[in-house]
């Protein structure tokens, strides 16, 4: 029978966070932590251990206060339907789980692993660069927390040290209430994306937009904010010829990457045009 | 190394090695109808039920199983005695080659659980993991369709 880890000599099953830990600093082998494990199939990784997570109480949502707290091990099927993800900032959560895969990998996927993936073509980071996420963190010098994207990038290297486990991602409350909309433009429902946008804002008495956030994903290697087109929007009354100025202008601002999903001019010129739609999108079926 | 979990409604104990996936461990266990296509989740013909939930077992391990419930086609029907999913498939001609079938019903079987009553949106969307290489998909979705009318 072949294995889907040949070299795997140990599955351990930590009953908590801790015992996890105390797996991850041994430091003698390799390792690798497991949640929906999706990617095991085309990554291989030569690990001689592996830490089943599975089992850790990390799979839920709740409402604080100041956040919506999201486990690590939520599946992205559990996300998308949950009330208060349906809710939140014009449902751009949900859109960024509704297309994310097909419904068996759904079940699989977790919040916390597609975020730290590191994929060019992960739905999820794209939503939450536009919700100012921050990352709970456990390591064994206790529990903290951090800026998902200190530097407008989703780059697994900022977001976790090899020697900590994400417990989950928690969304401030005051996005809740702003317009959001996530778009992905793919040649077929379950189909990686060509080119994913993400927007969020609000909106003042007179139509003016406050506090954008405009993020792309599959575009370049890596999720990304866009500034340049936050700086644009921010103060301006929110209009379709405003929309499409934005994604002319992101068509400019931005490198896209060439694969065999599109060439740089095709993802160039559809950056716009789903920047454009998102915005579009966020405006008319958002909550002020 | 020992996994012990629930197959088709019956406590099992298996010896596994820690890197072999979930489909070999079922189907080297009699169980072939749980199906290899593409080995890599994008196709489903490998589709079980983890828990009650559909998932592509060539992409799990087998001992993430361990104290679960899996249930496999094998699981919610036979030849004698069919599922009315198994049946409907059949009477509306939803089966071609016959090969991502297993998956389908099972993705029908989580989804009618849960809601009895499911759009047609409902419908693609819960078999959306179930490619059919027949392109059967309209006859899928009537067999489903006289089910739930």
């Amino acid at each position: 029978m072949a294995q889907l880890i040949p070299g795997l000599k140990e599955y351990a099953r930590p009953q908590s966070i801790d015992e996890a830990l105390g797996f991850l600093s041994r430091g003698d082998v390799e390792m690798k932590l497991y949640a929906g494990a999706t990617s095991l199939a085309f990554s291989r990784p030569a690990v001689e251990r592996v830490i089943d997570l599975t089992r850790l109480p990390l799979s839920h949502i709740e409402k604080t206060k100041e956040f919506l707290e999201i486990g690590a091990l939520t599946s992205i099927r559990d996300l998308e339907r949950h009330p208060l993800v349906q809710s939140f900032c014009g449902g751009i959560l949900r859109q960024a789980c509704d297309r994310l895969a097909s419904t068996p990998l759904r079940n699989l996927i977790t919040a916390g692993g597609n975020l730290l993936g590191g994929f060019p073509w992960s739905d999820l980071p794209v939503a939450l660069l536009t919700l100012d996420a921050e990352l709970r963190i456990a390591s064994t010098d206790g529990h903290s927390e951090r800026s998902m994207a200190p530097k407008g990038a989703v780059r697994r290297n900022d977001m976790i040290q090899p020697s900590e486990i994400l417990t989950g991602i928690r969304l401030p409350a005051d996005r809740a209430g702003y317009r959001g909309a996530f778009i992905k433009f793919s040649r077929t429902t379950v189909d990686f994306g060509i080119v994913t946008a993400a927007v969020s804002f609000g909106i003042d008495s007179g139509n003016r937009i406050s506090d954008p956030r405009i993020a792309c994903g599959c575009v370049t290697s890596e999720a990304m904010r866009i500034p340049q087109i936050e700086d644009l929007l921010s103060g301006q009354v929110a209009s379709d010829e405003l929309f499409e100025s934005a994604g002319r202008a992101a068509a400019g601002v931005i490198t896209p990457r060439a694969d065999t999903r599109a060439p740089e001019d095709y993802r160039r010129e559809m950056l716009g045009v789903t920047l454009t739609r998102a915005l579009a999108a966020a405006w008319k079926g958002g909550r002020a | 190394m020992i996994v012990r979990f629930t197959l088709n409604q019956s406590s099992v104990q298996l010896d596994v090695h820690p890197g072999d996936r979930l489909i070999d461990v079922l189907r080297a266990n009699g169980l072939w109808g749980v199906k290899e296509g593409c080995g890599d989740g994008n196709c489903g013909a490998c589709v079980v039920l983890l828990d009650g939930k559909p998932v592509n077992s060539c992409l799990v391990l087998a001992p993430r199983v361990d104290g679960c419930s899996v249930v496999t086609i094998e699981g919610i029907g036979s030849p004698q005695a069919p599922h009315p999913i198994q049946s409907a498939f059949a009477e509306h001609g939803a089966v071609q080659c016959g090969f991502s079938t297993p998956g389908s019903i099972l993705s029908t079987y989580a989804l009618l659980s849960e809601n009895p009553h499911p759009s047609d949106d409902d419908i693609k969307r819960a078999l959306d993991g179930n490619l059919c290489r027949c392109t059967g998909y309209v006859k899928k979705i009537e067999a489903i369709r006289s089910l739930i009318d």
